[in-house]
């Protein structure tokens, strides 16, 4: 699919391109909004609101980059905003400066399958759910994650930290538990 | 330092992570960019029509302007000395009554031909532009016919279409311009006329007259003074002289009336949802019994916009300009449908969408709604003036038009799905239509009004209806054509 002739239809308002462009789109915009929500219906509007933005920022997108990264961007951006917005997620996003946490050397093989690992991401804390996708997912840098939540570059690190940590002990509960065939209960 | 491959497991994995959303995320999108476009077109509409008040100001000042810069000099409005506002032109030695009457009750007359007044060589030709600021003291009725004198290299050139007026009109023409000094006289009520005085034979520019009243019947106003003769009444003769140049006139068209739209058929509706082109059905009440899906009724309509005339001949007019139209109809609905059902899909595991986002009724009687277009017309048309008459003269009318709709707030029906909706895609946006019209001119004050019953028939189907019978738009209503004279 020739994505940057999808853009220029999309651009001139043409209807069927435009829906061309959300279906080969949705369901993987649907995944990030996922990874950055508690529930499929908060994801389910963040995904809207953030192919509205799409559609209506469309001018703005630069033919030289990959139109899959932009839109990414776009919904990682709608997400955040989403989560500082909705008062769910407000109190829990609410980030100290605390004592630097030193990042676990620690690199569990990863057995779980894709949907398995999601759920567990989401179980994090909303703070940090959102710092562990955005630097161990989407690849900001802890500078870039500070200013995206207003945060110090600091608490960035400290919160990823914890988030991996305990990530990665939620890892192994839940393939230890596979292996003794016993049902996962949640952490 | 760590090594991030848990990192990079995670990314990997969470690149699959997909999930397929429900259809009325989509609806909800398109929803969005949907009024996005119509604030565009509200936002295109808050220029245009502006645009196009000033464009038609600006055309009819522009159009009417130049009789001011005739031999780029003023010119000015002539009457009559007398305070009757006639303008007696030439010898007061003529034998109409009224006119001799005038000139020796009024001493001062500016055109008295053998009078010493320094207005009374005012029409030398020569000295035409100059000389007429003397006549212009003797206006005694601005509101009344003027006179006005220019040249013949900047005026228009005024011709047979003068002499074919006073023929047509049947009015007698009275020729003072037998005694060698060619001077002529105006008679009766409000006529004007000036002539070729004596001066008038030296060698100098031509002498030319403008008379705006004749505007109103479409005829060049510019006049030879050569070729004036008289008349009783209003009307100038002309006894020849070269074709007129026929201009382009501006002014305001307006009307109102019904529109109206045909009734779908229910028998081959029900076709078309039985056959397998249609999807769905409506899961709400059916339809109602009647032979048409639902009633249409007509509604308010109206237009307005710019106007534009020329005349191609005595008899013929050419016309064309840009119309903002507004048709509307009343039809009837059923319930709110909140759901439908695929229905080639299983019943054991239905697919419900949800439809109450896009406000979906089912075919029915049981509430009416008013659908509401808004379309930008350009027509083009021709008049032929059907009698002679200057007074009352009647025009039909035939012509065309392209109209693009700009707007609508209307429920379509939709046969694949049986369901009326505001889907606008299956709108025909563009529409060609035919009118006709019968107008009557109304020549009121040095405007041109026409006035009379049009009809107007889209040939173009208004919605693509897949086989429930075509819609088109009818309009019957008064249209009214103001064409403002000239200064």
């Amino acid at each position: 699919m020739d994505h940057h002739q999808l853009v220029k239809d999309c651009l001139k308002g043409d209807g069927v391109a435009q829906k061309q462009l959300y279906e080969h789109f949705a369901s993987a915009m649907l995944g990030v909004c996922y990874r950055y929500t508690k529930s499929m219906v908060d994801a389910e509007d963040v995904l809207q609101e953030g192919f509205i933005m799409v559609f209506k920022n469309l001018h703005q997108f630069a033919f030289s980059g990959e139109l899959g990264g932009w839109i990414r961007r776009i919904m990682v951006n709608t997400a955040i905003n989403y989560l500082k917005k909705n008062s769910r997620y407000q109190t829990e996003l609410l980030f100290t400066d605390s004592v630097l946490h030193p990042v676990s050397d620690e690199d569990p093989e990863v057995s779980l399958n894709t949907k398995e690992l999601a759920d567990l991401i989401r179980q994090l804390p909303p703070g940090y759910q959102a710092i562990f996708n955005l630097h161990a997912i989407e690849g900001y840098s802890h500078v870039e994650i500070g200013k995206i939540l207003g945060i110090k570059e600091g608490t960035s690190r400290s919160q990823y930290a914890r988030a991996r940590s305990l990530l990665i002990s939620w890892i192994r509960k839940y393939t230890a538990a596979n292996k003794n065939e016993s049902t996962y209960v949640r952490p | 330092m760590y090594d991030p491959k848990f990192e990079k497991a995670i990314q990997q994995k969470m690149e699959e992570l997909e999930f397929r959303p429900p259809e009325s995320v989509w609806v909800n999108i398109e929803k969005s960019v949907v009024v996005k476009r119509r604030r565009k077109t509200a936002f295109f509409w808050r220029y245009l029509l502006p645009a196009v008040l000033v464009v038609a100001v600006a055309g009819v000042y522009w159009h009417y302007a130049p009789v001011h810069s005739v031999a780029g000099k003023a010119i000015l409005p002539v009457a009559g000395g007398s305070a009757n506002g006639k303008l007696q032109a030439g010898d007061s030695r003529n034998s109409h009554p009224a006119a001799a009457g005038s000139a020796e009750s009024s001493p001062a007359d500016p055109l008295a031909a053998g009078t010493d007044s320094p207005v009374g060589s005012v029409a030398q030709a020569g000295h035409l532009a100059t000389d007429l600021s003397g006549i212009s003291a003797a206006l005694s009725r601005p509101a009344a016919r003027h006179l006005v004198v220019g040249q013949k290299e900047n005026g228009g050139i005024g011709g047979a279409a003068f002499n074919e007026t006073a023929e047509e009109s049947g009015e007698e023409t009275i020729n003072k311009t037998a005694d060698g000094t060619g001077d002529e006289t105006a008679v009766g009520g409000e006529a004007i006329l000036a002539g070729r005085s004596r001066a008038a034979d030296q060698k100098g520019p031509e002498a030319w007259f403008f008379l705006p009243g004749l505007a109103d019947q479409r005829l060049t106003p510019m006049v030879h003074a050569s070729a004036l003769t008289t008349k009783k009444s209003n009307s100038v003769a002309m006894a020849g002289g070269p074709h007129p140049r026929r201009q382009w006139e501006a002014g305001f068209d307006a009307g109102g009336g019904l529109s109206g739209l045909n009734h779908l058929n229910s028998d081959q509706a029900k076709g078309a949802l039985a056959s397998g082109t249609s999807s769905f059905y409506p899961v709400g009440n059916a339809s109602s019994g009647s032979h048409s899906i639902s009633d249409v009724r007509p509604e308010a309509s109206f237009e307005g916009g710019i106007y534009l005339q020329r005349a191609l001949s005595d008899r013929w007019i050419f016309n064309t300009g840009m119309n903002l139209h507004y048709y509307s109809n009343r039809i009837t609905v059923g319930q709110p449908v909140t759901a439908y059902v695929q229905s080639a899909y299983s019943y054991l595991a239905p697919t419900v969408l949800a439809a109450a986002a896009q406000s979906m009724y089912s075919a029915g009687d049981t509430r009416s709604v008013i659908n509401k277009y808004y379309f930008l017309e350009i027509p083009v048309g021709l008049q032929w003036k059907i009698n002679k008459s200057h007074l009352l003269p009647i025009f039909v009318e035939g012509g065309v038009s392209l109209s693009r709709l700009m707007g609508a707030s209307a429920l379509f029906y939709n046969a694949k799905t049986g369901l009326y909706s505001k889907d606008g895609d299956i709108v025909n946006k563009t529409q060609f239509n035919v009118e006709s019209a019968l107008l009557v001119g109304l020549p009121f004050r040095g405007v041109n009004i026409q006035l009379g019953p049009q009809i107007q028939y889209g040939l173009t189907p208004l919605v693509n209806t897949q086989g429930v019978g075509d819609q088109h738009l009818l309009y019957t209503g008064i249209r009214l054509v103001v064409i403002p004279g000239r200064k």
